[in-house]
Order: structure tokens, then sequence, then C-alpha cells
């Protein structure tokens, strides 16, 4: 018991764990406003999803059974002891719990939201090693570039483009979907299709599935991948005219193991966290993405949803977003904890 | 005596000013992509307000049908092709920069000084319970990616231009008010604001005289690079169809719009895409121009 206790006790002192509790005060927060602003704005939500012609009484019975004949705290009241209880609420379009509709399709955004990172980890780090090595230099060039290409070019016009070259006129990825109708048949164990296909071993299915990732992957993280790749450049080039370089040089320690191990570790903190937001705010442009993709995730039940104007799903979803929000917050800064001396140090002044 | 040397120092004042603009512009000047954004962008809002006299086809903008040239691929009668309804897609681009930088004047013209002000203030009286309710409320805000809450705003309302402006102003103005609580809560212990305080200054003297000039520079090159955001979230707001409705030639209808006839008649998709394309590189590129100026003071 006394254990459980100072674990406790030295948890809440642990600034991710604070930190962590404070976005989640800010969720139950931002949870009234969006719960307030569904209910209060003008528009009746059973006209809205069945159509004006419903009859009266109909229209009553999904009223009271949505509690929405009740005064607003109630409902908020009703609502909030419902979330605790891990169920948001019935959806008016597909007629289940929203919380058993987002479980049902949130594997495929999580799919789609752990293959971008690594996507975005593997071609920001080698791109941006690569220009600050010889900044000026060609590569360099065509980074730069590539960088004002990648910002000016918004999430679904890259899906829009990598659709059309890669998919209508050369063939070699498939456009929309998650994977090809003749391996349907894949058992659901974890939802990750890549995953789920590798257990049934099924090889074809999972390569299948790899190319079905591969476009709306790339198109949600190659623009803040190279931006990415210049911020790592641009630490790179100040950390490497830092003395420690040059008395290292001066002791003969090889050029290589100097960039490689003493000047990328403290050039990559400046990115983590850039890196870290950038992946947080892709679960928004994975909405424009699923959507342009048919990518069955939940951004795209979330879009159909805001499309009928199903409440509950509405506010389930963007409850949920900012769940997902706060998560990998929460690793991106006890990764930059990881990577950074400094940031313990902080902690310790602060606390 | 007195008065005239409140006089001369006032000019003095004025002379400093201008000198140092004229420093900012020429630093500005010696970067070759900010200046090529600028004058990009100059063009660009020229000819969206001049969108009538032009274009080439002024009524192709809103409803109108030729079934005669639909579906014709670009030419040197029209740039970007015609679309399903015969309208030339370049001059409806053209008018889709009217929208796109209407919704950058209101949405950055309501956000910035709001903001900033909630900013200052929060950032002045640190500690207080105004800090603590303004803090509270922006973080309210931030705890979900900006564009989730504007689509989800937007399909509460109806969907249309004015709440899709609506939208994106509600969730914006909290970056602004964090950056500048940030700048303000580090100010304001500055020698120079407990001496304007001694000299019996009043708090708003002492907020917009004393410490708002300090952050014009960083305010400034946010709004900026702000502004391609602004049109990226509009854009895509309305290419899901909760913002401007299809008759509207706005750049994130029109490429939904067309984008249902893309392998066949991809030309359509691409005039919209290279629009938003133009018009935020060069929003980004004077955005750099604009930080480089200032990072160099």
């Amino acid at each position: 018991m006394r254990k459980v206790k100072t674990f406790l006790k030295s948890a809440f002192r642990n600034v991710f764990v604070r930190r962590a509790l404070r976005s989640l005060l800010s969720l139950l927060g931002l949870s009234l406003v969006i719960f307030t602003l569904a209910r209060v704005l003008p528009g009746d939500p059973i006209k809205a999803a069945f159509g004006p012609d419903i009859p009266e009484e109909v229209a009553q019975r999904y009223r009271e059974m949505l509690n929405l004949d009740k005064p607003l705290y109630l409902q908020y009241f009703y609502w909030l002891t419902d979330v605790f209880k891990l169920r948001l609420g019935r959806s008016l379009v597909t007629f289940r719990d929203v919380s058993a509709d987002i479980a049902d399709f949130f594997p495929a955004t999580l799919e789609l939201l752990i293959a971008s990172a690594v996507f975005r980890i593997i071609v920001a780090f080698p791109l941006g090693v690569l220009s600050g090595r010889k900044p000026g230099a060609t590569m360099d060039n065509v980074i730069r570039v590539l960088a004002y290409i990648g910002i000016c070019i918004p999430t679904f016009g890259w899906a829009i483009i990598l659709q059309l070259v890669f998919a209508y006129w050369l063939g070699w990825l498939p456009a929309i979907g998650r994977i090809s109708e003749e391996f349907r048949v894949i058992s659901r164990v974890t939802g990750l299709m890549t995953i789920d296909t590798l257990i049934s071993g099924n090889f074809p299915a999972f390569v299948d599935a790899l190319r079905h990732l591969i476009i709306p992957t790339v198109a949600l993280s190659i623009g803040g991948a190279v931006q990415e790749a210049r911020i790592l450049r641009a630490s790179i080039i100040e950390n490497i005219g830092r003395d420690y370089v040059l008395n290292m040089r001066s002791h003969g320690i090889p050029e290589r193991l100097i960039y490689f191990k003493y000047v990328l570790k403290p050039s990559s903190i400046a990115v983590i966290p850039v890196m870290g937001l950038d992946i947080a705010s892709s679960v928004a442009n994975a909405f424009l993405v699923e959507a342009i993709c048919n990518w069955p995730g939940m951004s795209r039940y979330g879009m159909i949803a805001m499309l009928r104007k199903d409440l509950n799903a509405i506010v389930g979803v963007v409850l949920v977003v900012g769940l997902v929000y706060i998560v990998i917050n929460t690793i991106m800064d006890v990764v930059l904890y990881v990577v950074d001396p400094r940031a313990r140090f902080r902690e310790r002044e602060e606390s | 005596m007195r008065s005239m040397d409140y006089v001369t120092l006032a000019r003095m004042e004025r002379r400093v000013r201008i000198e140092s603009l004229r420093r900012a512009w020429f630093r500005f000047s010696r970067n070759k992509p900010a200046v090529v954004g600028f004058f990009v962008l100059a063009a660009i809002v020229i000819t969206a307000l001049l969108a009538e006299y032009v274009t080439p086809y002024p009524s192709h903008a809103g409803l109108y049908i030729n079934f005669k040239e639909k579906f014709q691929p670009p030419s040197f009668k029209h740039l970007f092709g015609t679309d399903m309804y015969g309208r030339d897609v370049f001059t409806r681009v053209i008018f889709g920069f009217r929208y796109a930088l209407m919704m950058v004047g209101v949405v950055l013209g309501i956000v910035v000084p709001a903001g900033t002000i909630l900013g200052l203030v929060a950032g002045y009286y640190k500690g207080t319970i105004i800090d603590h309710l303004i803090g509270g409320l922006s973080e309210i805000f931030v705890a979900v990616p900006p564009l989730v809450l504007a689509l989800a705003i937007c399909s509460l309302l109806e969907p249309n231009v004015i709440n899709a402006l609506l939208a994106i102003t509600l969730m914006w103005w909290p970056w602004y008010t964090r950056m500048v609580y940030s700048m303000t809560s580090s100010l304001r212990n500055e020698p120079y604001v407990w001496e304007a305080k001694a000299l019996g200054m009043r708090t708003y003297q002492i907020l917009f005289k004393e410490l708002l000039p300090n952050m014009l520079g960083p305010i400034l090159t946010k709004a900026t690079l702000d502004a391609s955001w602004v049109i990226i979230i509009g854009a895509s707001i309305s290419f899901v169809g909760l913002g401007a409705q299809p008759p509207t030639p706005d750049l994130g209808t029109m490429l939904a719009e067309y984008c249902r006839y893309l392998p066949s008649y991809w030309w359509m998709t691409l005039g919209p895409l290279l629009g938003i394309i133009v018009l935020v590189l060069s929003f980004n590129l004077v955005g750099d121009g604009l930080r480089d100026v200032f990072a160099g003071e």
C-alpha cells in the first residue's frame, strides 16, 4: 500500500504525468465547448439526419432516446457519465454507440499515423544529414527546393498529385482503399492490416496492404519531412561551427565519428519538438487524406459524421483526436527527455 | 522652450523610425526569393481585385453553362482548360484568389489584434486570475489540431464562406495569445517597464507603447507565415464540402468539384492546385524574408 502511495506521489511529481493531466483537463473543457456548440447552434439534428419529412412523433421519440429534450446541463451530465463508462453516445447514422464505431475505424488511422511517423523519420534525418554535411552543394540546393515545394503543396494536394502520377499514369500503386478485393478474407486480429496479414501468414496480402499504404502515407508526411530536414540542416550547421567540434578535430578524432556521434545528437534536439507537433497534427490532415484515398479510418468516419451532422459522432471524434494528440505529445516529451540532458536539468529546476 | 523640446524630440523620433524602416527594406531587398514572393503576391492581389476586368471570361466565375466547350484541354484560349460546364478554369482560379485573400484578410485582421491583446494582458498580469482564465481558455482551443476543430465547428453550422471564416477565426487566436504571452512574461520585468511604472504611466500605455513595439517583428512574421496556413485550412474546409458551396469559385471547392473527373480530365484539378501553391509559396517567401530581417536586428 505504501509502495503504491509513493509510486503515485512520484508519478504526480513527474513532469510528463502533470503535463498529460493538464492536457486532459483542457480536453474536458474542450468537450464542454464542443458539446454545447453542438446542441446550441441552430438546426434540428434529428431532421438533419433523417430528412425534413420525418413524422413528428418519431422525431420526438428519437429526441427522448438521445436526451435532446432535457436541459443542456443535464444532457452534458448524462453524456459525461457515459464517457466515464467509455461510451460516447449513439450515432444517428450507424445507430451504434460512437465508441464502438470509433474502435472499429481507429486501427486503420493508427496504422496510417505510425507509417507516416516512420516515413517522416527515415526521410527527414538522412536528407538533413546529407544537406548539412556540405552546405551549398548540389544536394543541399536540391533539398532546399524540395523543402519549398513541400511547404506549399497542402496535404490534399499531395494526395491528388500522387494518385494521379503513381496510380493513374504509371499504374504502380493502387489509388484508393486499404487492401485488394481478393484479400478481404484476412481475419481481424489487431486491426492493423499489415500486422494482420503477417499473422495470418499471407505474404502476398501483406505486400498488397503495404502497397495500399504508400500513397496516403507519403501524402501525409512528405511536406513536413522535407521541412524537418531543413531544420536539422540548420541545426547541424550551427553545431558544427561550435568550439567543441574544433577541439575534437584538433585531437584527431575522425570526421565521421564527430559528425554522426557528437554533432547529430545535439542537432536532432531542435527537430524533435517540431516533428512531434507535425506528427500530432497529421491526425488532422488524415481527415483529408483518408477522404481522398478512401481509407476506412476514423477520420473518414468523422468526415462522414460531419457532413451528416451526427452530433455524438462529431463530439466523439474530436475528443478521440484530442486524446491521440495528447498521447503523441507526451511520447515526444519523453523522447526529448531521453535525447536532451538539458531537459532533465530544466525539469529538476522546475519542480 | 520645453514644448519646443518635445517637438524636436518627436521629429527626431520620426526620423529614426523612417530610417529603421528604410534599413529593414534594404535588408529585405537583399533576399531575392523574398522580393520575388513580394511582387508575385502584389500581382496576385491586384489581379484578384480587378478580376472582372483582367480575366478573359468574367461571366464564367459563377453559374454559367456552355456544354459545347466542356472538358477542353489547356490551350491559349483557355490556359488551364475548361471544366464540366465549359467554364474557363483560369478565370475561376483568379476569382478564387479573391476568396482566399479575403479569408486571409478577415481571419488575420481579427485574430492578430485579439490574440495579441489577450496575450499582452495575460502576460502582464502573470500569476493572477486573469492570466489563469485566458491561459486556460487558450489551452482548450489548442488541445486539438486546428483543422479538426475548424471542421467540427463548420459542420455544426450551415456550410458557407462566412461560417468557415468564423470557425477559423475562433480556433486561431490562441496561437497568437500564447506567443505574445511568452514574450510579455519575459519582458515584463525589464527595467524600462519598471521605470515606466515609476513614472506613473497607465497600464494600457505600458502595454501598447512600451511592450508591444518590441514584439511587432515576430508578430508580423508569424502573421505572414500564418497567411499560408489560413489559405490551406480554408481550402481544406471547402474541399471537404463544409465551406463555400459549388457555384462559388473558391479554390478548395473547385478542387473538390474537379477531383471527381480525375484520371481523364486531370488538367482541371491542376488549375486550382497551382493557384493554391503559388499563393502559399509567395506568402512563405515573404514570411521567410521578414523573419530574416527581424532576426538581424
